[in-house]
């Protein structure tokens, strides 16, 4: 898939979290990037825009990364989005309940450019 | 009368009157009986002599295994009273005032600095992020010829980026720390009013002093809108007419206070590293590769 022409939600309640996510992004030629800090937010603007992946942190508050990915797999349209967890939960157990709710990836803070490109490359596709 | 009740035999008198009686059948008689009947009154007289020592001598045990107890229940109650009085100093301690007269308790204090931990982090993340996004802005503009340099200098940017996730890891755990010690500086005051301890100047708990003469003076870095900035401190120095110079360029803090200036204790994790851990059962990236392979 072109790089240019994927569109990303970050969802992270860190704003620094969310810069650094961005720049990556935008290293691997992805500008389409928008931004929320919580699930709540994210929820509205995936409800009111179209997306092609999400990359979310878990820990957030009023409504977490995993409440949110919940809320996606129920929805009609966006059952389907691809979504990355990216967080610093990892234990085993946070690991299988993402899983079980539907995630197709995982990653775990702190990354590196490299885990990041391959993540969204297994999620959709080679990224040109 | 009187002298019937006063007059006493001699040993002689006695002898002979006894000597008399014993020399017929009926003085004899009265002799033999007058002795059973003296026998009978000392032996009763010593039943009851035995009887009242018996008495007296439980009595005494008995006051002296009270005397005792009482003791013991004294010593108890002067150790409860003095284990109480060492807990409300104790607690006194713990919501001490700081030297210019705040009431903020020393666990308040921590939490505070613990907070300005997360600030000061989260505002030196944001430097080095301005500062690696401008190298990567300025690698692309490298001319064609120095490509392998361009690519050299956003590897290393990048690099700068994803290790400044440190920051969101670190204030999570201090924000763990944070919501602990509020925790305790709510049960440290809910012991206060029960003990009555805000009334007490602790006494007898040993502070923990620094001895250096300066003491007073070193309270590190300074929170948000407590310190001067380089700009308050050089004016202060010239209008007490020190010719200051540049001291610095401008390394001050957005809250204008002074930088700690110890960036270099602050490192990073390991590159790669997994993330919090605190306990032995966690999963790390490859792990996790393993369950979406």
């Amino acid at each position: 898939m072109a790089a240019k022409d994927l569109r990303v939600l970050i969802v992270d309640d860190y704003a620094t979290m969310r810069r650094i996510l961005k720049s990556l992004l935008e290293q691997l030629g992805i500008k389409n990037v928008e931004e929320a800090n919580d699930g709540v937010g994210a929820l509205h603007k995936l409800q009111s825009s179209k997306f092609d992946l999400v990359i979310s942190d878990w820990n957030m508050e009023p409504m977490s990364g995993l409440q949110l990915l919940k809320e996606c797999r129920s929805d009609q349209h966006l059952k389907s989005i691809p979504f990355i967890m990216v967080t610093a939960e990892s234990k085993t157990e946070n690991v299988l309940v993402a899983k079980e709710a539907g995630v197709n990836n995982y990653i775990v803070k702190p990354f590196n450019a490299a885990t990041l490109k391959s993540k969204i490359e297994s999620v959709v596709g080679p990224l040109q | 009368m009187s002298t019937q009740q006063q007059f006493s035999l001699t040993d002689a008198e006695f002898a002979e009157i006894q000597a008399a009686l014993e020399s017929t059948v009926r003085g004899r008689a009265f002799l033999r009986a007058y002795a059973e009947q003296n026998r009978l009154v000392a032996y009763n007289a010593v039943v009851e002599l035995t009887r009242e020592l018996k008495e007296w001598t439980e009595r005494k045990i008995s006051d002296a295994a009270e005397q005792a107890q009482i003791s013991v229940l004294r010593r108890e109650l002067q150790e409860m009273s003095a284990c109480i009085q060492r807990t409300r100093n104790e607690i006194a301690a713990m919501q001490m005032k700081t030297g210019d007269g705040n009431a903020n308790s020393r666990i308040m204090l921590a939490t505070g600095e613990l907070d300005a931990i997360v600030s000061h982090t989260e505002q030196a993340t944001s430097n080095i992020l301005n500062a690696a996004e401008r190298i990567l802005e300025i690698a692309a503009q490298l001319p064609p010829e120095h490509a392998a340099l361009a690519a050299q200098l956003s590897e290393q940017a990048t690099d700068i980026l994803t290790e400044c996730s440190f920051q969101d890891l670190t204030g999570q755990r201090i924000t763990k720390v944070v919501n602990t010690l509020r925790y305790l500086e709510q049960r440290v005051h809910a012991m206060v009013e029960i003990w009555g301890a805000d009334s007490i100047t602790p006494t007898s708990v040993v502070l923990p002093t620094d001895p250096r003469p300066d003491a007073h003076l070193l309270n590190g870095p300074a929170r948000p809108g407590e310190g001067r900035s380089q700009e308050e401190i050089d004016a202060l120095l010239a209008g007490i007419g020190l010719d200051t110079g540049s001291l610095r360029d401008g390394n001050t803090d957005s809250d204008g206070a002074a930088a700690p200036g110890d960036a270099a204790n602050v490192m990073p994790p390991p590159n790669g590293a997994a993330g919090p851990k605190p306990n032995g059962t966690l999963s790390n990236q490859s792990e996790i590769d393993r369950l979406f392979s």
